[in-house]
């Protein structure tokens, strides 16, 4: 794990767990809010899409893990894909590219996989228990209508938004896990 | 990971691997055709045969929920109460029992077990993440009609019904599996 993000030029120092910690909270804080203000711009018609793509530059960015970049390894142990191009105009400008990286950015080390897969135990409940209640909402929903005749929200659009949450967690999840449980690290003399 | 079994009143050794890999096979072709003929129930039937095959299969088969199967508890904590004190008498007189009475060893993992127990999770997790795109598909097709699926003659709401009740007996069996069949050749127990 790195122990600090390098965001629009500016060095974010992660090493402490508060500051890691405060990181996850702001994430899904902002998403449940993104989500929340999807609800009310177009029922999560559109944007719900959006949702899901927007994992992929918050792990980029912030977490890590799926993709390189961000706080955690990729999971992989993979390097990124090399891209012969020269960075775009954009990334050079608010300075988020990055150079080649070094071997020990990509590739886990023995207690860095044991953790890695620590975290995917820990993750795997919530998923189940995000599968477990799709099946029961749709089955309401199906046979016994009546018990979410109190809900003011359509059924429909509360399945796709617990779908849309299922599959945002399921890519974010272990990284949270493991910025959230990862204790202190020793900054570098 | 216990290395024998007590079915139908007899020991089978499962030391060997092959015959490990034989039982995740015959467990999973027994739960897709459970799951095939409990389809055409009730969802709420087909729920109900699923959940107490997937809780007989791990209690007595696979373990790692419950204190029974090859594999320890995955939490370190057994939950006796669901699999040996509600064990029905008809099942208790075929044989289907635990091969001895439980030690601390049978229910606590050590380093290894662990680190095992989060491998297979890790892998299981990865297979099956993807479940997740299929309700979201599902119900994007059928809200804005986009016959996505124009070979199913299978309604899509049932389609998904099943679906994720097969995902969710995936989930509950999958890690159990990816041990007992990742796992080598184990000593014989004297």
């Amino acid at each position: 794990m790195k122990a600090d993000l390098v965001l629009m030029g500016k060095r974010i120092d992660m090493a402490p767990r508060a500051h890691r910690r405060t990181l996850v909270a702001i994430l899904y804080v902002s998403l449940a809010l993104a989500m929340a203000a999807c609800w009310f711009a177009d029922r999560w018609h559109t944007s719900a899409a959006y949702l899901i793509l927007l994992t992929i530059p918050l792990n980029r960015l912030f977490l890590g893990g799926f993709y390189f970049g961000g706080l955690i390894k990729p999971f992989s142990g993979r390097p990124p894909r090399r891209n012969t191009a020269p960075p775009p105009y954009l990334l050079l400008a608010l300075r988020v590219y990055k150079p080649e990286p070094e071997e020990n950015e990509y590739r886990n080390d023995e207690r860095e996989l044991a953790l890695r897969n620590r975290a995917f135990y820990s993750a795997y409940t919530p998923i189940t228990v995000f599968i477990a209640l799709l099946w029961l909402l749709m089955n309401f929903r199906d046979h016994i209508p009546r018990l979410l005749e109190r809900f003011s929200v359509p059924i429909d659009g509360l399945l796709y938004g617990l779908a849309t949450a299922a599959a945002i967690a399921a890519v974010t999840l272990p990284q949270a896990i493991l910025l959230w449980t990862e204790p202190d690290i020793e900054e570098e003399a | 990971m216990n290395s024998e079994l007590v079915l139908i009143g007899k020991r089978i050794s499962l030391a060997s691997r092959s015959r490990r890999r034989w039982l995740v096979v015959f467990t999973y072709v027994g739960l897709a055709i459970i799951a095939s003929l409990s389809f055409r129930a009730s969802p709420f039937e087909s729920f109900a045969v699923l959940f107490g095959t997937t809780l007989f299969v791990n209690g007595f088969f696979l373990g790692g929920d419950y204190l029974g199967g090859l594999v320890k508890p995955f939490s370190g904590k057994p939950r006796e109460s669901v699999v040996v004190m509600s064990t029905p008498g008809h099942l208790l007189k075929w044989g289907f029992h635990r091969a001895s009475e439980p030690g601390k060893s049978d229910v606590r993992n050590d380093e290894r077990e662990l680190v095992q127990r989060d491998r297979a999770h890790y892998k299981a997790y990865r297979i099956l993440y993807v479940a997740i795109a299929l309700p979201i598909l599902v119900i994007l097709d059928r809200r804005d009609g986009l016959h996505m699926f124009p070979a199913t003659t299978i309604p899509l709401e049932v389609l998904l019904y099943d679906f994720l009740l097969a995902a969710w007996v995936l989930y509950s069996t999958l890690p159990q599996a990816i041990l007992i069949w990742g796992e080598p050749d184990m000593e014989e127990s004297k």
